[in-house]
């Protein structure tokens, strides 16, 4: 252990390192704190770059990148009452109603260090829960691999906003495509149409860029947010009484990174989710709870709702790093940058490449401390982040888009897959279907099939196996209590309800 | 753990939403069927059972089930539709426009950029867009060409990715 942490250090003890860090942080905030660019289409554009670096500066990249942008989408929900990210969604109200009434410095500033807390907070998580988890992971074999995928899925079902059937349908969606290219039992090709290129598949990251970065652009300039100037906020003595109300509602910020640290581990919940629930958790133990969200404003709430977003953040690696099972969008597409780059997720990971995952492990940790100082200086200069004109964002986000895609294979095919999944992640978010879903039957899809026809190959279809197999069978009874877990929702809270008059 | 708090506003107010529901339910239908028909006869494991069909089968006949139940849905709440929007017509038609520019310009850069080269194909794509977009005629070529410089930069020679030269080359 003491060995593999002073290899960690000097891993990433490196220049390279360094500036790659600091680069991805600014732009992380830059990102962030524009609405309408969420932080997973930040890192859909990230992974060109990626592609060309080491694993750990790739990965140190994501990390920052996704730790900064959490936060930062925090400034325009409370400058202009829209939030930067989905994830600052549940506490425009309380953010923007402070700023009005003057005390917008102490929004932000009580958000950058819950964010920074909260981070920290689910990186430890991350760092104590996943050697553990990865034990366990170790006694798996192609049966319970196969259920954990499954697992997954179903979790990114249930767990999606909205219509669980539309969940379902976009996660076939992802799987089906999933499916193009050489199938694994025979090498058949399947849906290729007799193009050679489409033999190996359809690459994951131009789909990744299209279905987060060109479907934004679209939705942009389809239905522009209202354009508001943002108001002035005076940041003087801004750190020093963000500090001093953290300490006063500390309670409320445990709670907030306990609730984002476990939900941010269940497939396909990043911390959009993390934070509603914080949010709700928080308001109904608050005596002031039916107050949030209107009046004067409220600081509680942001305190509960941003130490969640961003514990969700860490948590969410530890599905993605012990089971490759990733938590939310943005470590589906790392999951995919590692892949390319030969690093195959997964309980072995804590063995054979120990120091890169404690590499992995201090960079978390380091990004969130990074992020006060950063923090600081977006809100100093968060005036001047809010009035790039979308006019001109939009088209370089498109270049960006194309040049990314263009350059994962020199070729204009990624540019074409690019294109067909933009307008296919716009259609289908106006058509109120998740894409979070998407991206994970995408990932997902490749091992649930794999692990399926190992197995029954291996054991010439004795499906028998799947059920008998003690962990195999807590894995699919866990999958199913997952898979009913609305209609046990709905029976609880009808039991509730004949209760109460009696 | 209740989400009940999410923003599911609209889905209150006459559930806005459903108008696609029937459009996207026939679509996966369609869908579903077609990879049924296309899975028919791909070839068996050498033991005889179902191999490369399968998990495509199985996908394919979700997406059937899906799709139908979508329908379902569409058809049990197709009264409680909220009319569509009335938006000033003339302004939603420029945005549509602009939408379709952004699909063009990218399908020109496919067309263009092995003749064009890079640097002229993505110029000539910015400066347009931003243009188009509503900006100052020198704010869109300065802003432009300046993106496709930076990009060149940063692909060319920090990633060392081969763009295209084209005619230039």
């Amino acid at each position: 252990m003491v060995d593999n942490l002073s290899q960690a250090l000097s891993m990433v003890a490196s220049w390279e390192l360094l500036l790659v860090v600091l680069a991805a942080g600014v732009y992380g905030i830059f990102i962030g704190s524009i609405p309408g660019l969420t932080a997973t289409l930040a890192a859909a554009l990230l992974v060109p770059f990626a592609f060309f670096l080491d694993p750990l500066p790739a990965i140190a990249s994501i990390i920052t990148m996704s730790v900064m942008a959490i936060f930062a989408g925090d400034i325009p929900s409370a400058l202009v009452r829209m939030p930067g990210t989905p994830a600052s969604a549940a506490y425009v109200e309380d953010s923007y109603r402070l700023t009005q009434n003057g005390r917008g410095a102490l929004a932000l500033g009580v958000g950058l260090l819950a964010s920074a807390t909260g981070g920290i907070f689910g990186g430890l998580v991350l760092i104590f829960a996943a050697p553990q988890l990865a034990k366990v992971a170790l006694l798996f074999t192609s049966y319970e691999y196969f259920w954990v995928a499954i697992l997954g899925l179903t979790a990114a079902v249930i767990i999606s906003r909205g219509s669980q059937v539309k969940g379902t349908i976009a996660l076939l969606i992802g799987l089906f495509v999933s499916t193009i290219g050489l199938d694994i039992s025979v090498g058949f090709p399947r849906f290729t149409f007799g193009s050679s290129d489409l033999l190996g598949g359809i690459n994951f990251i131009p789909a990744m860029i299209g279905l987060f970065g060109l479907s934004q652009v679209l939705r942009n300039v389809i239905s522009p947010p209202p354009a508001a100037l943002p108001i002035r906020i005076e940041s003087k003595g801004l750190l020093r009484n963000a500090a001093s109300t953290l300490w006063n509602y500390k309670k409320t910020a445990v709670g907030g990174n306990v609730i984002g640290s476990a939900i941010g581990t269940l497939p396909g919940a990043g911390g959009d989710i993390a934070a509603w629930v914080a949010y709700a958790v928080t308001k109904n133990g608050s005596k002031e709870g039916k107050n949030f969200g209107s009046g004067k404003g409220h600081i509680q709430p942001i305190v509960g709702a941003s130490s969640a977003n961003n514990a969700g953040v860490g948590s969410a690696y530890i599905p993605t790093l012990v089971f490759g099972i990733p938590g939310d969008t943005i470590t589906a597409i790392l999951l995919g940058v590692l892949l390319v780059k030969g690093v195959q997720p997964g309980p072995s990971l804590f063995d054979s490449q120990a120091p890169l995952l404690y590499s992995i492990f201090i960079v978390f940790i380091a990004a969130n401390i990074l992020m006060i100082p950063l923090g600081y200086l977006a809100i100093r200069g968060s005036g001047m982040l809010l009035r790039v004109p979308n006019s001109v964002l939009m088209p370089i986000i498109v270049a960006f888009c194309v040049v990314g895609s263009f350059s994962i294979n020199n070729g204009l095919l990624e540019v074409g897959i690019m294109l067909i999944f933009g307008i296919l992640g716009y259609l289908l978010e106006q058509a109120k279907f998740p894409l979070a879903p998407v991206v994970l039957g995408l990932v997902l899809g490749p091992i649930v099939e794999k692990n399926f026809m190992q197995s029954v190959i291996k054991t010439e279809w004795d499906l028998t196996q799947f059920l008998t197999r003690p962990m195999s069978a807590a894995l699919m009874i866990l999958t199913i209590i997952v898979l009913l877990y609305p209609v046990l929702q709905k029976l609880i809270g009808k039991l509730l309800r004949y209760r109460k008059p009696l | 753990m209740t989400f009940d708090t999410a923003p599911e506003v609209e889905e209150s107010v006459g559930k806005p939403e459903n108008s696609y529901d029937l459009a996207s339910g026939v679509v996966v239908v369609v869908f579903g069927s077609a990879i049924l028909l296309a899975v028919r006869d791909y070839p068996t494991l050498p033991s005889g059972e179902l191999g490369p069909s399968l998990f495509p089968g199985i996908i394919g006949g979700l997406m059937i089930l899906m799709g139908v139940l979508l329908l379902g849905r569409w058809f049990k709440d197709r009264k409680t539709v909220r009319p569509a929007k009335e938006k000033g017509e003339a302004v939603v038609w420029s945005r549509w426009i602009n939408a379709g520019l952004i699909i063009g310009a990218v399908i020109f850069y496919l067309l263009a950029v092995d003749f064009l080269g890079f640097l002229t194909t993505v110029s000539v794509m910015t400066v347009g867009l931003i243009f188009r977009l509503g900006t100052k005629w020198w704010v869109a070529i300065t802003a432009g060409v300046l993106t496709t410089l930076v990009v060149w930069l940063i692909f060319n020679k920090v990633l060392l990715v081969p763009l295209p030269l084209g005619f230039w080359g």
